[in-house]
């Protein structure tokens, strides 16, 4: 049971258009669960305590390494993919959720394969597989994409689908 | 259509380089004119605000970018994959990356080096960045080649010459 969300944060106006971020996420129950679950240090406030170059980077590595190690974790479930769609303005909430129920069917159906999402994708002739068309670059129709974003960003939860396998 | 690729490999790495900066891969620059329409990136820690950019060197340390597209917030752990995205390239083109906070997978050894700064740099113009040699990021990018206006032309040329002796043969045959 794989679920598919928009994430707000990718989600802004590119090129005249509508651009939405589509996050797709798995279940401990789903095929290769364990790839995309993942434990991580917890990082506190402030960031490595040692001694940092110019750029901010540790100078001993070993040092910098033990630190990490020392660190409490978490357990965490990363998207298993992302997926850009780009629409324009007065796209349907109807519409959006197609487009999420579609890539998501297509993107869990090349991961439950045990197959490279990202290498399948640009070979295959998928349905969200789209060229590109850039949209209306008039200050009018940019401000409508942005309030469009607005929007959807503001409401993301009515857009979730969930996919679940076909008996 | 062919593939291009530009970028270093998105893998798990000995260090990080933590934001916000902008960072620009040195190594593997695009190998053709197109779309980057996939992206992969691996954080250490969250990486917020993230924005993909083309960059070219106009002289020296000092690039410009090409065309660029919002990624926001990458989690960290495992690779993370995009697909879709539209990004503009040209061979010779730079994969790089701004996030306002979280950390990048790095080697200190190994690569080509990165162009580097600590602020927000996409879009930028001939701005001077600092170089790190050798220093190398975990940022990919693929895309593929867009048909040109000229061989649109010679395509559209070709079917109707296809389609000409199609019909001739059918002609010749009745």
């Amino acid at each position: 049971m794989a679920i598919g969300k928009i994430e707000p944060t990718g989600c802004a106006v590119h090129k005249g258009k509508v651009q939405l971020r589509l996050s797709f996420y798995l279940e401990p129950s789903d095929p290769r669960y364990e790839e995309h679950h993942v434990q991580v240090p917890i990082i506190p406030e402030g960031g490595y305590p040692g001694e940092v170059n110019a750029g901010g980077l540790p100078v001993d590595q070993d040092a910098y390494d033990n630190w990490l190690e020392s660190l409490p974790k978490e357990w965490r479930d990363n998207p298993f993919h992302n997926h850009f769609v780009f629409v324009d303005a007065d796209v349907t909430d109807a519409e959006i959720k197609q487009l999420l129920a579609e890539s998501l069917e297509e993107f869990y159906g090349i991961w439950a394969r045990g197959e490279d999402i990202l290498k399948v994708w640009k070979e295959s002739p998928l349905k969200s597989k789209k060229p590109f068309v850039p949209g209306d670059m008039s200050d009018k129709n940019k401000q409508k994409c942005q309030q469009k974003v607005e929007d959807v960003v503001g409401r993301t939860s009515e857009f979730q689908v969930v996919h679940r396998e076909k008996k | 259509m062919a593939v291009i690729d530009i970028g270093a490999a998105a893998i798990n790495r000995a260090t990080y380089w933590a934001g916000p900066y902008t960072v620009v891969e040195g190594s593997n620059p695009a190998n053709d004119n197109g779309i980057i329409n996939t992206l992969e990136i691996w954080a250490v820690t969250n990486l917020s605000n993230c924005e993909v950019a083309t960059f070219y060197v106009v002289s020296g340390n000092n690039l410009s970018t090409r065309d660029s597209q919002t990624i926001g917030s990458v989690t960290a752990g495992s690779t993370q994959t995009f697909s879709g995205l539209s990004v503009d390239v040209l061979t010779g083109d730079y994969w790089g990356t701004y996030y306002s906070s979280g950390q990048i997978e790095t080697d200190s050894s190994g690569g080509t080096g990165i162009w580097y700064n600590a602020a927000d740099e996409i879009p930028c113009t001939n701005f001077t960045f600092g170089f790190l040699a050798s220093y190398i990021i975990s940022l990919y990018g693929t895309g593929e080649t867009t048909v040109t206006a000229g061989k649109k032309v010679l395509l559209r040329k070709n079917k109707y010459l296809r389609r000409t002796r199609f019909f001739s043969k059918l002609k010749l045959g009745s």
